[in-house]
């Protein structure tokens, strides 16, 4: 579930450790490492926004190309730690606007060494595009913005982070995700007192060792969501062992999922004792009872009461009465959702 | 968290907003839409913790109602000073309209009413009624937006234009505190109790809305009751019937402006994006037919559901304040 970018081997060492990962599939373009299981991928993308935005799709592809994962970017980044100490001008360049209202506000957050913050919003500073993470958990870090730079910056103008990838990262992982699972980490490492270039490799390591413990809280959360869609996205009992089994056209798909998705809503868990034809063996039931009569006719055709589920499942059903089973199936499944009564549930937290 | 266009960071309704809201981040943005109109977002992630967003709203900031939306009025508009509601009904057709489930709040509410007023004056000899409660529940952030108080004053000194607000919540305190004007109305939406309680997640019971209305018909406020959408679940006559008294037991009907029922409906490709959001609600896998691009309950089962309902709600009011609402009552997507 967990896809982690990070630009520099230094960044990769400590969650690459966590998380029990292993290099994996040698001699690509980046160096890649994964958890067993395939529950959690790291690449290593190398420094800038091209490159960050190119390692994120070679991952998706090489994890598998399934939608819906968590995207995470974790690296250092710059900041200034505050005016009053440093004695930088309060710039107001790049987004005036924000500076202002961190000031108006007294919310300018003035971050140390060390401190870990997650991207509320996400500007390039080549394009002036902004993207804007959505957190729909408790963040177990403090909010930033972040500002993509091109080149190292050196001048750390509040209230911004300064890092060189997320503005690659977000927009290219938000393809493959939906953006409530996507996010961007950042550990202040460099400031106007503390030079970028005197960090060395352990530094850098100790740095994103040291949050590690919550972004892999967050990890964990956003994996949970992720999960949870995963799981209403699922088919619905019966379809695979269907197309299986029959021959279905394109659009006939489609109506069995439907149909199959409505009857494992409808009839939740049912063991087809009530005539229901289950969600847990749907077809079996039908397909059992449709060889014992003709084909329904599509208003009329209610097959009654068929019988429960059977642990062999799907039995064949006899082309001899003209419909193709397929059909016979589809329009069976109609009528038996028509006999079904709609029984509201408590309505569900809106998390899945 | 609020996301604020830099034009109105400053603007006197945005501070005032942010200052009853001390403990969210802000973050500024160029134009809502970069935060709203985003692709790739989850509708029901977004639900757990919807931000808020200010902004200002431009072009046309009053519409036409579509067809068949209105209680009586000639010259139907709705205006929208927010989109979105804090509530989670499971069938309001926002969730498929929009892509996102941050609140928009626009806070230019002096544009609104230019443009009301220049409606208003327009030489007609209809009444022009405006409805607030299209794309979002007018009183529910009332404690944060000030909306009724600063538009319910304003219709006050428009004899010839009537507002409607449109709620489930119980936030009338603003409205307590003025006099009722005669053509402002205040309507609520229900369905049974039955219903309410799965179907309409975060909304105040049946009971507690009564009881708010129950409040403003003692101050004189003039009412409206909305049974729209009606619910087909197992039970549903008795839930109705039981809706029903319950509510005239609580209301007499000396207080209602007028009553209006519409059946479940929703354009096509908005019912897919529920069916989608919510693949594990029972609501969306009933007895639903498409109708020239429309989703709604199979034909008969809707007319028996109508007329049932017609028939209990005459029992109870005049026919001259009952509004069937027999179209569907979508703009169009595109506006």
């Amino acid at each position: 579930m967990l896809r982690f970018v990070v630009a520099l081997a230094s960044e990769a060492r400590p969650i690459a450790g966590r998380y029990r990962m292993r290099a994996a599939a040698g001699g690509g373009p980046f160096r890649v490492f994964a958890a067993p299981g395939d529950d959690a991928w790291l690449i290593v993308s190398g420094m800038g926004k091209a490159a960050a935005a190119a390692a994120t799709a070679y991952l998706h592809l090489l994890a598998g190309g399934a939608p819906g994962r968590v995207w995470l970017n974790v690296g250092i980044g710059g900041h200034c730690h505050g005016c009053e100490h440093c004695g930088h001008p309060f710039r107001e360049g790049v987004d005036p606007a924000a500076a202002a209202v961190a000031r108006a506000a007294g919310r300018y957050r003035s971050l140390a060494v060390g401190d870990a913050v997650l991207a509320h919003k996400i500007t390039d500073r080549g394009s002036g595009i902004s993207w804007y993470p959505q957190l729909v958990i408790d963040s177990p870090l403090p909010a930033a913005a972040v500002l993509t730079a091109d080149q190292v910056e050196r001048e750390y103008a509040p209230p911004w982070v300064y890092d060189m990838e997320a503005s690659g990262f977000f927009p290219t992982a938000c393809r493959f995700s939906t953006a409530e699972l996507v996010h961007a980490c950042k550990v202040i490492s460099d400031s106007p007192a503390a030079s970028v270039t005197a960090l060395s490799v352990a530094a850098v390591e100790e740095l994103i060792a040291g949050c590690l413990e919550p972004v892999e809280r967050l990890a964990g959360e956003l994996a949970g969501l992720a999960r949870g869609l995963a799981d209403l996205a699922a088919d619905p009992p019966g379809y695979r062992e269907a197309l299986a089994r029959w021959h279905f056209t394109a659009s006939e798909r489609r109506r069995l999922q439907r149909l199959l998705r409505r009857l494992a809503v409808l009839a939740p868990g049912s063991d087809g004792a009530d005539g229901a034809g289950g969600a847990d063996d749907p077809l079996g039931a039908l397909a059992a009872g449709l060889n014992d009569r003709p084909p329904a006719a599509p208003a009329a055709g209610l097959p009654e009461a068929p019988e429960p589920p059977r642990a062999s499942s799907l039995p064949a059903l006899e082309p001899a009465s003209g419909a193709r089973p397929a059909a016979r199936l589809l329009r069976a499944l109609e009528a038996r959702l028509e006999a079904l009564p709609v029984r509201l549930r408590p309505a569900a937290a809106p998390a899945p | 968290m609020i996301y604020v266009e830099a034009e109105v960071l400053d603007h006197p309704r945005t501070l005032d907003i942010c200052r009853r809201l001390p403990r969210a981040e802000v973050v500024t943005c160029a134009r809502y839409g970069e935060v709203f109109n985003r692709r790739a977002q989850s509708f029901r992630l977004q639900k757990r913790r919807p931000a808020l967003i200010l902004a200002r709203k431009y072009g046309r900031l009053v519409l036409p109602a579509p067809p068949g939306y209105g209680v009586g009025g000639g010259r139907n508009y709705y205006f929208s000073h927010m989109l979105n509601c804090p509530f989670d009904c499971r069938y309001c057709f926002l969730q498929g309209m929009f892509r996102s489930a941050h609140h928009v709040v626009f806070v230019n509410y002096d544009d609104f009413q230019r443009e009301i007023a220049g409606l208003v004056a327009a030489p007609e000899d209809r009444e022009a009624w405006f409805f607030s409660g299209y794309d979002c529940d007018s009183l529910a952030l009332e404690p944060l937006t000030r909306f009724a108080a600063s538009f319910v004053p304003f219709f006050a000194a428009l004899p010839r234009a009537w507002l409607e607000l449109r709620t489930k919540s119980v936030q009338v305190r603003s409205l307590l505190a003025i006099a009722p004007p005669p053509n402002v109305v205040v309507a609520w939406s229900f369905t049974p109790q039955e219903v309410q309680g799965v179907l309409e997640r975060l909304t105040p019971p049946v009971e507690r809305r009564l009881r708010a209305m129950a409040r403003l018909a003692e101050r004189g406020w003039r009412l409206g009751l909305r049974f729209d959408p009606l619910i087909y679940s197992e039970g549903w006559r008795e839930q109705y019937g039981r809706l029903y008294e319950q509510v005239f037991r609580r209301l007499g009907v000396e207080s209602l402006h007028s009553v209006s029922l519409g059946p479940f409906r929703l354009p096509e490709d908005y019912f897919h994006t529920l069916e989608k959001l919510y693949p594990d609600e029972p609501l969306f896998a009933g007895p639903l037919e498409n109708r020239a691009g429309q989703v709604g309950y199979r034909s008969d089962l809707e007319a028996e559901m109508v007329d049932y309902c017609t028939r209990e709600l005459l029992g109870h009011v005049p026919r001259e304040i009952f509004f069937p609402c027999a179209v569907p009552c979508f703009k169009d997507p595109a506006e």
